[in-house]
């Protein structure tokens, strides 16, 4: 690295252009596409035990043993399609749009509580224990619009906060942190209030932090907001008391029995990842996947994984998360544009904050949330979108800068340091009579 | 990889966070994947490997059938309706479902049982059939279920009961062979241990399954002759009928082998209705389990005693004064007028009392001295088996009494010994000592046991008569002894017998001990027979014996007629040639 | 490692140390006239893993398929084996004795008058 030797005064949109459009990084498609292939081999693997786990506990046939390889496969090419379609749309008329897709994204919460928790429509809306977190589409499957919110607040988001830090107002409490606030606010209160879905909340939160800490907020600012959203979070568990059972079991350790749902929950994805050792039991093998584990094939399927492939294999695919993430992140820290540079690390919050989720409740460290491991886990949403986030970084990798060019049209967080925004803000309100 | 993140850049912060939060991914992994491998491999085992036990199949009882082997005891598979009060959301159609479809099978206060809320398990009804329990489960009746039993039944309803036993409701034999033989019929359960799914369902994961089949229990075959068995039930409740007696039993043994073709004991039950059964008496089998004064049909013996011994022949002769005196006793006919020189042939014919003892003192110097007791005790006792267990293969057998040779006071036990008093045995003690003195001496232990069938149902492996002791007397005493014993009933009862057969027998008529003395007012009658074809082999033994409380009853005139049934019946079943 | 090779034996192999070439080693280098690009690379690693996932995929056994059948089985067999006997003690029943010495047709019956044997 070279010491930064000028400092170019002037809008980061002009700089953006001035790069010039290159290959896109292709690393990235490689990670996603073998995550996604050892996602389809464990669901082969363990599809006929889910499906008679399923077919014994309806008393049908319905489900064969290749029933989820093939919803998977379908997926998988939904999400690729995805992936790609997001990789072809310019990401100028995604920010252009963004607001509408948060907004349609909300309007659609709305409607899922007016069908799921006032008029009860059970056809449209899916429910389980109060909570409706799903549109019923019939036979092309079901439709999460929590994930549309995902995804229109990261590009909002990534509009919003960087034109602020454009304005060098990243750090200004009126025009950035409330609005933004506000808008977090009412996601949370549809997500987590209303669908009950505490691990999409969370992500949300993680997405947001990571554009922020990005966008160059106040370290302190920063831990402040942190600490502000662990206080609501713990309010969040104390009014829930499912959610205060789960950090109870947590917190119980080892030791808890398994009696409550929650605790058997944990001790069972436990054993599968203790009972594989360091290769694995090997494919077809996994017994706890015939009806021990809980969600084996959903949310707990890093736990399969681990019986299945051992130590070895854990190591493996966490190493092929990470290799994708820090791919994202170079991304990210080579992109010139304040606003795609937010995407990017918009998309990596929200990639790592299911896997940590997922993969610390699955070992014991965290607090079950029940959150897809995203790539993995069966369920066309989930993964359509984290593809389609992923088109999108992939897209934006195709206008990073290396050398100068970086240099000479750096990130405001870089550039201005802490003091100096605060004081241009400052000093912008001030002049106002 | 070439994470060249700019100096200073956020994205390090974010990278670094990332980084330490796999780091300790990989630790918490190693630690539960490696360190702690051993411990959740045991956890996993501890709740996937069920062990299973496959019940062996109880084995089957068969009669002859003829020749071959005919089903008399069956295992079928019934149900056992019970439901989870907690989860049965309709019980009201529960109920009125399971009464119209299975009406006698359910327990009484059905409503109250299924009302139990805080249960999870109510036994509603017991022993359905297969069909009964398919109906109920088409109903798809929430909260119900079915355990399958496996149960004992009788196609041949009460036949052969005492010698069969039944099966309790532990799966064990009580009673008769399903307890005497208990274990060759249990066979042995196996066990599947296995890694199973979460419903039970065994898998092929895992190396260290266990699979050891379960060994089904022996099929029995017995010697009873379900045919021979039915006469001889038949015919004993006929003779119970006519005379008035209120117990009863019969005996029809093959003497060439000592099979036991039909044991036949009145009162009896139907074992499948075991648990209504009031008095347990109803279970023993008297003719192996009741040890009594045999009586005159024991001068048989005495007699083949004399014979083998050569202290007398048929036509030896005594002076017969109707009464002996032996030591301070004096020993009475019971049938007077006798008097004379006559033949031991005659005594046996009118069963004088003074004959047998006369055959006692002569098998010493004239006296019932140590020598005669000692001759005496080794027949009974050693050759006859009398006083011993047999060894047939049915529960509680007695052992009965015969008194040694050197007790005090012998002299007069041995004489009244001679006549059927003063010892007590068993009727399948008597009948087997009697097979073997007919038979030319070979003694075979009694059984009931024909053999086993393979588990194909078709395949007979017979066991071999097991031969205890052999001449026992001598072939010729023993011919002897066969056409005296043929003249006895010659003599009286001839004409009842088909002709052209050769058919002998004894009866017996003991008195019985009422509060320590015997009294005549409560006798029991018996009848000791054998029946040959033209040949002179004989082919059947069977041995009749009345009773009833404070009743009087005579063999010659309560058993003899139920004998005589069975063997001209048995003529005809055996087809035997008569004598040309 | 060291040896010392005996006086009497002199290996061909050993050449003297002045010749400027050894046996066994290539004096030419090949070099590939293709040349692969990172993308080529990259997408050719892909396939590379997804058909190695294939052949793993069918080389697994994935016995638990059939452990289903095979329960399914054995319960039909346990099932035609309780109907089978049944009917062994249906059978049995209609042959029993009792029965058969009830029936109509053994009432009409009536025992032989006289036997004859042949001799």
């Amino acid at each position: 690295m070279r010491p930064m030797r000028r400092m170019v005064q002037g809008g980061a949109r002009s700089v953006a252009a001035s790069v010039r459009k290159h290959k896109p990084d292709y690393q990235i498609l490689l990670y996603m596409w073998l995550i996604m292939m050892i996602g389809l081999v464990i669901i082969y693997a363990i599809g006929p035990q889910r499906a008679n786990v399923l077919n014994n506990a309806y008393g049908t046939d319905y489900y064969d043993s290749t029933y989820f390889f093939i919803k998977q496969t379908v997926s998988l090419a939904v999400a690729l399609l995805a992936f790609a379609l997001a990789t072809v749309t310019p990401y100028q008329l995604l920010l252009k749009h963004a607001g509408k897709i948060l907004g349609f994204g909300f309007a659609a919460c709305v409607l899922l509580f007016l069908f799921g928790n006032v008029v009860h429509i059970d056809s449209i809306a899916q429910c389980s224990l109060g909570a409706c977190r799903w549109f019923t589409l019939g036979p092309l499957g079901s439709l999460q619009p929590a994930e549309f919110v995902k995804f229109g607040l990261l590009l909002f988001a990534a509009g919003f906060l960087g034109a602020r830090a454009t304005q060098g107002l990243i750090n200004d409490r009126d025009k950035t942190l409330i609005p933004l606030g506000v808008i977090v606010a009412i996601a949370l209160v549809f997500i987590i209030g209303i669908q009950k879905d505490m691990g999409t909340g969370i992500a949300v939160i993680a997405i947001l932090a990571a554009m922020l800490l990005m966008a160059g907020l106040k370290y302190r600012v920063w831990l402040a907001l942190g600490g502000i959203m662990v206080l609501v979070g713990i309010a969040f568990i104390l009014i829930a008391p499912h959610r205060l059972e789960r950090v109870t079991t947590f917190f119980s350790g080892d030791s808890s029995n398994v009696d409550d749902a929650g605790a058997y929950h944990i001790a069972h994805a436990k054993i599968a990842i203790g009972s594989g050792g360091l290769t694995g039991v090997g494919i077809g093998n996994s017994v706890q996947a015939t009806g021990y584990l809980p969600e084996a094939i959903n949310d707990s399927v890093f736990a399969i994984m681990g019986e299945t492939f051992g130590f070895v294999g854990l190591v493996g695919i966490l190493g092929l998360f990470t290799a994708l993430l820090m791919r994202l992140l170079k991304v990210s820290d080579h992109l010139v544009d304040i606003r795609l540079k937010l995407i990017v690390a918009g998309v990596f919050g929200w990639l790592a904050s299911h896997v940590v989720l997922n993969v610390g409740a699955m070992i014991g460290i965290i607090p079950l949330t029940g959150i897809t491991l995203p790539l993995l886990s069966f369920g066309g949403t989930s993964m359509v979108f984290i593809a389609a986030a992923l088109g999108l970084s992939f897209q934006l990798s195709r206008y990073t800068a290396f050398g100068s060019k970086l240099e000479s049209s750096s990130d405001n967080a870089r550039q201005q340091p802490a003091w100096a925004a605060r004081r241009s803000t400052r000093g912008r309100t001030g002049s106002k009579p | 990889m070439q994470l060249a993140f700019q100096k200073g850049s956020r994205s390090r912060v974010l990278g670094g966070l990332l980084l330490i939060m796999m780091a300790i991914f990989v630790v918490r992994l190693f630690y539960l994947q490696i360190v702690m491998h051993d411990d959740y491999v045991a956890q996993a085992m501890q709740e996937q490997v069920k062990p299973l036990t496959i019940p062996a199949k109880r084995g089957l009882i068969y009669a002859m059938d003829g020749d071959k082997p005919i089903q008399l005891v069956m295992n079928q598979t019934v149900y056992t309706l019970f439901v989870d009060p907690a989860t049965v959301t309709k019980p009201e159609q529960v109920l009125e479902t399971i009464r119209k479809i299975a009406g006698g099978n359910l327990r009484p206060n059905l409503d109250k049982l299924i009302a139990k809320k805080d249960t999870r398990y109510q036994i509603l009804g017991t022993k359905l059939t297969r069909q009964q329990a398919e109906m109920i489960k088409k109903e798809e009746l929430k909260g119900v279920g079915f355990q399958e039993v496996s149960q004992r039944v009788y196609p041949e309803g009460g036949l052969a009961a005492q010698t069969l036993g039944f099966v309790n409701a532990e799966g064990k034999g009580q009673y008769g062979v399903e307890e005497a033989l208990h274990d060759r019929l249990v066979g042995t359960d196996g066990l599947l241990k296995s890694v199973t799914d979460i419903s039970g369902v065994p898998l092929t994961i895992g190396s260290g399954n266990i699979n050891r089949p379960a060994k089904d229990g022996e099929n029995v075959v017995l010697t009873i002759d379900r045919n021979v068995q039915a006469k001889a039930e038949r015919a004993l409740a006929e003779g119970l009928k006519n005379t008035g007696a209120k117990e009863g039993s019969v005996i029809v043994m093959d003497p060439q082998n000592g099979h036991v073709m039909a044991m036949a004991n009145l009162p009896s039950y139907r074992p499948a209705e075991f648990t209504k059964v009031t008095d347990a008496a109803a279970f023993n089998n008297a003719t192996v389990g009741v040890p009594y004064e045999a009586g005159s049909v024991i001068k048989t013996l005495t007699v083949a005693t004399g014979l083998d011994q050569r202290a007398i022949r048929p036509d030896s002769t005594y002076v017969n004064t109707d009464k002996i005196k032996v030591g301070d006793r004096e020993i009475g006919n019971a049938t007077k007028g006798q008097t004379g020189t006559i033949t031991m042939q005659k005594a046996l014919d009118y069963s004088l009392n003074t004959g047998m003892v006369t055959i006692a003192q002569r098998l010493g110097d004239g006296t019932i001295n140590q020598q005669a007791r000692n001759t005496m005790y080794e027949y009974f006792h050693d050759r006859f088996g009398l006083g011993e267990p047999t060894g047939i293969e049915l529960l509680g057998e007695a052992r009965g009494n015969v008194t040694k040779s050197d007790q005090p006071g012998a002299a007069v036990q041995y004489a009244t010994m001679s006549f059927g008093q003063g010892m007590n045995v068993t009727m399948t003690q008597v009948i087997s000592a009697f097979c073997s003195a007919i038979n030319g001496g070979t003694y075979y232990r009694p059984t009931v046991v024909a053999g086993t069938l393979a588990s194909d149902k078709t395949t007979f492996s017979p066991t071999n008569p097991d031969v205890l002791r052999k001449n026992v007397i001598s072939q010729e005493a023993s011919s002897q002894l066969r056409s005296m014993v043929h003249e006895a009933r010659e003599k009286f009862h001839g004409a009842k017998d088909k002709a052209g057969y050769e058919v002998g027998g004894k009866t017996g008529t003991s008195q019985t001990l009422k509060d320590g003395r015997y009294v005549d007012e409560q006798t029991i009658g018996s009848y000791l027979g054998y029946g040959a074809g033209g040949d002179g082999t004989p082919r059947y033994v069977i041995m009749v014996q009345v009773s009833g409380k404070d009743m009087n009853l005579e063999g010659g005139k309560h058993a003899m007629p139920v004998f005589t049934d069975i063997s001209n019946w048995m003529i005809d079943y055996l087809k035997l040639q008569p004598k040309g | 490692m060291s040896y010392q090779t005996s006086p009497q034996y002199y290996s061909s192999r050993r050449r003297p140390q002045t010749a400027s070439w050894n046996r066994n080693q290539n004096t030419v280098a090949f070099v590939s006239s293709v040349k692969l690009g990172p993308i080529a690379h990259t997408v050719l690693i892909a396939l590379m893993i997804t058909v190695l996932g294939l052949v793993y995929l069918t080389q697994a056994t994935r016995a638990t398929g059939y452990d289903y059948e095979a329960e399914r089985i054995d319960s039909q067999i346990a099932e035609l084996e309780t109907k089978k006997g049944d009917l062994e003690v249906e059978n049995a029943r209609l042959t029993a004795l009792e029965n058969v010495q009830d029936s109509s047709v053994a009432k009409a019956m009536t025992p032989p008058a006289a036997t004859e044997y042949a001799r």
